[in-house]
């Protein structure tokens, strides 16, 4: 697999306070890649040594193969757009003013693309009005807009639907999967809205107390929080010899226990697994949201 | 770092305070020029005595409003969060440093142009014929002025990087400029010590206490020059240290 940005053994130091501890993260390319933790967790910190915007105290970050210490990696964060915590925008200016700005940065020849640009996030007919008077949601769309001049990538959100409304919400839910599916774009968002993550990314990324407690796909986690039917039996080998007779979807936990992600008829099971000699010790019902499974992976306590 | 400069000499250019800034250098200048005429029928003496008022004001105000606006612009950034957006697209530390020294050296060199532009077009004006003076040693003395000016921004960009709270610079450069005033005074009184005459080539208020004038030849300009000009590179590569170590939010 191909990845935007690796990092490893990656720690941040703020005088006593470890921000970061040893956080290991992959992102594939083409992913969306949502990254949940509480409130403290280390979300805002990472974006931030991605960004260049603070130094690591230790480890290694990666952008496109690029380590951070090598020089080159200026030239790695040119493919990369990002909105951190609130959205940079001159208050004086218009929207297009500030992209007219963004360009120059980049040493664009020409201001072809703001047009479109100001289309793709809908603010097009925001004409002279100053970014001081846009809505909290017209700013972070304009904040992504200037994230995308230049053709990124990869694109790093930090928590761009705080604040919002509904309405809000969702445009900016349907900008990040336009630009995923339409142009490829690489995305890290982050947030502790799971709900709203789950609606968006491909793959996940936990993180507790400055380190990454468990990464995978979407596809993993909801196997992880599908509803199922978890079963104590006293052979899995002749439970998965029954479960596939029955085709049945299953996963094995242990040698004594496995989901069946099915209703299955109880007795009809019974009898089968008596005529495998395996007896069914328990089962129980089980269903999981991404918030019980994040629960369940970093405790209920809260860092703040 | 020419990306830098280009994106953010329109945004200078476009600022009002910029402007506010220029027109008060130029007020002040036809006015230290307009004051001193209105007391004196002698038109070279409107040169004499403005030349110790222009003295005070570019080496007490002009700092203030040129240092003031430099802070403003730069602290600007960090508020608004753009130095953020600058990093992001992959400009380095150091590139963004000597962007804003250039630019703001800029805005000083274009203050100074036009507070000595209004200040000799009214002394025109009123009649003052300034052939009669040395004008070689105005010169040098107009250009030593520059470097102290010069001196002060960098000055105002180390207090940026160290504190990029727009107002908590602008106080910390204030009252760092209200240290010099002890010097001043003492000055005033001990000319003829040499600790104070070589504090004098860095603080222009040393010159201020030694009957300073735009028609006096300075002591040894180049030394002086090449004080101000160490002085301001101190500042510039201890504001390079501060800017670089710094975790930006």
């Amino acid at each position: 697999m191909e990845y935007v940005m690796r990092t490893s053994g990656l720690c941040k130091y703020y005088e006593n306070f470890k921000a970061l501890n040893g956080l290991s993260m992959n992102v594939p390319k083409g992913a969306i890649y949502g990254f949940v933790g509480r409130n403290g967790a280390g979300k805002t910190t990472l974006i931030r040594l991605l960004c260049g915007l603070q130094l690591p105290t230790q480890g290694e970050l990666e952008l496109y193969g690029i380590k951070n210490s090598d020089k080159a990696i200026s030239k790695a964060r040119e493919r990369m757009g990002a909105v951190v915590e609130s959205p940079s925008l001159f208050p004086e200016m218009t929207a297009e003013e500030n992209l007219k700005y963004q360009y120059r940065l980049l040493g664009m020849p020409d201001y072809n693309g703001i047009a479109e640009l100001l289309k793709l996030v809908g603010l097009e007919n925001t004409g002279k009005k100053k970014t001081k008077n846009f809505s909290l949601g017209m700013r972070q769309r304009l904040g992504i807009a200037i994230a995308l001049c230049g053709d990124p990538d990869l694109l790093v959100l930090d928590e761009p639907i705080n604040g919002l409304d509904p309405q809000g919400i969702i445009e900016v839910r349907e900008l990040i999967l336009k630009l995923n599916r339409e142009k490829k774009i690489t995305i890290i968002i982050s947030s502790h809205i799971l709900d709203e993550l789950a609606k968006l990314a491909t793959h996940y990324g936990f993180i507790d107390n400055g380190r990454i407690v468990q990464e995978m796909s979407a596809h993993e986690l909801e196997s992880s929080c599908r509803k199922s039917l978890r079963v104590t039996v006293s052979s899995t080998a002749a439970l998965a010899r029954v479960l596939d007779g029955l085709k049945m979807e299953y996963t094995v936990i242990s040698d004594t226990e496995a989901d069946i992600f099915a209703r299955p008829n109880i007795s009809q099971l019974v009898f089968a697994l008596a005529e495998e000699k395996c007896q069914l010790i328990s089962c129980t019902e089980r269903e999981e949201t991404l918030e019980g499974f994040f629960i369940s992976l970093v405790g209920g306590g809260s860092n703040e | 770092m020419s990306k830098l400069i280009f994106a953010d000499i329109p945004r200078v250019l476009r600022s009002k305070i910029f402007y506010i800034v220029l027109f008060i250098t130029a007020f002040m200048a036809a006015a230290s020029v307009l004051v001193t005429f209105a007391d004196t029928d002698n038109k070279q003496m409107v040169f004499l005595v403005s030349s110790n008022n222009l003295a005070m004001f570019i080496s007490i105000l002009m700092p203030v409003f040129s240092g003031g606006l430099s802070i403003m612009l730069i602290s600007g950034e960090f508020s608004s969060g753009i130095i953020r957006n600058k990093f992001i697209m992959g400009h380095r530390r150091p590139a963004v440093l000597l962007s804003w020294t250039v630019i703001y050296s800029l805005t000083t060199v274009l203050t100074y142009i036009v507070y000595v532009g209004s200040y000799l077009i009214t002394l025109k004006a009123v009649g003052t014929d300034l052939s009669e003076f040395d004008t070689g040693v105005i010169a040098v003395n107009f250009l030593l002025i520059f470097l102290f000016l010069m001196k002060f921004q960098m000055f105002s960009l180390l207090m940026v990087c160290i504190y990029p709270d727009a107002k908590m610079s602008v106080i910390t450069y204030l009252l760092n400029n209200l240290t010099m005033v002890p010097l001043l005074l003492f000055s005033m009184n001990s000319a003829d010590n040499k600790a104070v005459k070589f504090l004098s080539r860095i603080f222009i208020y040393g010159y201020i206490g030694d009957g300073y004038s735009l028609i006096t030849k300075p002591d040894k300009p180049w030394f002086s020059a090449v004080c101000i000009l160490t002085l301001s590179v101190i500042y510039m590569v201890l504001a390079g240290l501060y800017f670089n170590k710094k975790d930006l939010k």
